[in-house]
């Protein structure tokens, strides 16, 4: 019986644990709290240890979906959830002030495990906010190149497709 | 939490760690952390306490989750054993927004006595907060 | 290029008589060939020379995929079976002769040494488009090539408008019917003054041009590659298709996945061997990703062996496979 993992990470109100109930098969378990940080995000609550969704594979076999939480002071969240990860889905807030700072901040974060596996990373088609080439230019700056997609995760089939780019990144590797 | 709340919230956490902190030489660290791992007051120690106020929010959340699955109702506090030493985070009984106390002790500190004493410092915080309606 | 190491060649289903002829040619080309071989019957050889017209040379034939390291050369006794011969074994002809086992040695030596092994099949050949591409096309690709100015395509089946600064593009129609304007002929691509108020009403109902030239390149070249493409041309995407383009197309995924390494230039060749993509879909594809500005071109690769293929490992063929069934990709 074994256990597969794929991670989601981003900033708060990025819409982790929204992209994880697409796709899981159990309801989301999740560790939200209320809110206190109202300048940070209106949201009236806050992911503080994890997001957890699984999907069956038969064989007896799982793969989990852990959603992070989004705020730097939770980084020691990060690296416990990175251990064993098969890649990692960064979603994106194009509404927020800095959106680019914030993907920088975290391809910072999960460095060793995008280096080691792989990434996508998924921003939110809200009108505003940078266009799809000023993210390119940051993954550019870093040397990188990884999917980076306009997405909609209340959709299924928009988490379905970054999940998608990321096993193929991964096969190829 | 507004500004003028957490200011006077605060206080009354401060006061009651220091006392805490006077009356127990075993205690090496303790804050008061929001439910969303915000320190909000502390001992002065060399532990970081953003760090831990974040790591004591997790740790209850996560506590939280087990005891539902395990339908025991209410997670009340999370007991960590170490090799030298011992953390205790719990709750801060009728606080309007879940604030968890943690506190660190010593090898030499009991878990009776440090539980027996941060409960009493919870309690006294619970009702000095009830007691100004914050 | 003589490796210190020497290359392990054996055989299955030689006769005995064969086998002798076969050591000694070894022998006789030790120093003349450009690595060194030995003849080995206990270790896994690098080529194993096999004879499909015995039971146990058909077998080792059919099994090669399970050792995807190992260079397959089959023994031609029989004509007959050279029709049914895959693309990435060497062919040997009997009666074993000392040239035409040198080139055979020589050959697998440089797959090898790369590391490419048999996973470097002949070069496929990618269609090139035959006829001139359609002038809507052509419009297009001059109007993506530009970076500002407004633009107007103007047809029986339509009219367009495009904005080059904003990448945005208008369509009088209320369907696009893509192949039929690819039909039609003398579309031309016209620069507009802006400040016109049908061009200003327009522009209030513009959207992004990349639903448009992607769909438009689709369909350019019937599978086949545009003239400005080349199957044998490196290319690299310096952007990932948008999900929207990508989303009906799980194909398009892979492909994609491997134009958008950021160290390896590939061929539309050489990814078409490696996926299990029809050849006219990467060319459909590649003329779409032309089309909408995604793709950088590296240089011509001539006669040399394709980029190795990545080798996928067999558990994550079957990780991946049933994390997709199960998802339903």
């Amino acid at each position: 019986m074994a256990e597969y993992k794929i991670l989601i990470t981003g900033p708060m109100g990025a819409g982790k644990s929204t992209a994880i109930s697409a796709v899981s098969e159990i309801g989301v378990v999740s560790t939200d709290v209320k809110n206190s940080d109202l300048a940070q995000s209106q949201k009236a609550t806050t992911t503080v240890a994890m997001d957890y969704g699984q999907i069956s594979l038969g064989n007896g076999d799982q793969l989990r979906i852990y959603g992070t939480p989004g705020q730097e002071r939770f980084d020691f969240m990060w690296s416990i959830l990175s251990r064993g990860a098969l890649g990692l889905i960064i979603l994106l807030d194009s509404t927020r002030p800095q959106p680019l700072a914030d993907l920088n901040k975290f391809l910072d974060g999960f460095a060793p495990l995008i280096k080691e596996t792989g990434a996508v990373i998924g921003v939110s088609n809200k009108p505003g906010g940078p266009s799809i080439d000023a993210y390119y230019e940051v993954l550019a700056a870093r040397d990188m190149m990884l999917p980076l997609f306009e997405v909609d995760v209340r959709k299924k089939e928009d988490v379905l497709l970054m999940v998608d780019a990321l096993l193929s990144v991964l096969e190829i590797r | 939490m507004d500004a003028n709340n957490s200011k006077a919230i605060a206080a009354i956490c401060q006061a009651a760690l220091d006392k805490l902190h006077t009356d127990n030489t075993g205690i090496l660290a303790a804050l008061i952390a929001s439910a969303d791992g915000f320190n909000l007051a502390a001992i002065q120690s060399d532990i970081s306490d953003e760090r831990l106020a974040a790591m004591t929010s997790a740790m209850h959340a996560l506590g939280e989750q087990i005891v539902k699955e395990v339908d025991l109702q209410k997670c009340h506090n999370v007991m960590i054993e170490a090799a030298v030493g011992k953390v205790l985070m719990l709750n801060i009984p009728g606080s309007k927004d879940g604030l968890i106390m943690t506190a660190v002790a010593n090898e030499a500190m009991v878990f009776g006595s440090l539980l027996f004493a941060c409960r009493q410092c919870a309690t006294q915080i619970g009702e000095k907060l009830a007691a100004s309606r914050l | 290029m003589a490796n210190e190491e020497a290359f392990l060649v054996s055989h299955i289903g030689l006769s005995s008589i064969q086998e002798t002829v076969l050591k000694s040619m070894l022998a006789v080309l030790q120093g003349k060939a450009t690595a060194r071989w030995e003849y080995s019957e206990a270790a896994a050889p690098g080529v194993l020379i096999v004879n499909p017209a015995t039971p146990q040379g058909a077998e080792a034939l059919k099994n090669r995929a399970s050792t995807p390291q190992r260079i397959i050369a089959v023994f031609v006794e029989d004509e007959s079976l050279v029709i049914a011969l895959p693309p990435e074994v060497i062919r040997l002809d009997a009666p074993l002769r000392v040239m035409s086992t040198l080139d055979v040695l020589n050959a697998a030596a440089m797959r090898l040494a790369t590391g490419s092994g048999s996973s470097t099949p002949a070069i496929i050949n990618m269609p090139q488009m035959q006829m001139p591409p359609s002038s809507f096309t052509l419009a297009l690709r001059e109007i993506a090539g530009c970076s500002k100015g407004v633009f107007a395509i103007k047809s029986s089946a339509g009219d367009m408008y495009f904005w080059a600064d904003e990448k945005r593009v208008f369509i009088s129609a209320e369907f696009v019917d893509y192949a039929k304007l690819h039909q039609l002929t003398g579309l031309k691509a016209i620069s507009v003054t802006p400040g016109d108020a049908a061009i200003e009403q327009a522009w209030a109902l513009a959207k992004p041009w990349a639903g448009l030239l992607w769909q438009a390149g689709l369909l350019a070249g019937q599978g086949s590659l545009l003239p400005w493409l080349s199957g044998d041309c490196t290319y690299k995407l310096r952007r990932w298709p948008d999900a929207s383009l990508l989303a009906s197309r799980p194909a398009f995924v892979r492909l994609s996945a491997h134009f958008a390494r950021s160290k390896e230039w590939v061929t539309p060749a050489s990814v078409a061997q490696t996926t299990s993509a029809k050849v006219g879909d990467v060319a459909d594809y590649i003329n779409a990703c032309s089309l909408c500005g995604y793709l950088i071109a590296g240089e011509r690769v001539i006669a040399a062996p394709p980029p190795a293929a990545p080798v996928v490992s067999e558990e994550k063929k079957s990780l991946f496979g049933r994390i997709r069934a199960t998802l339903g990709l």
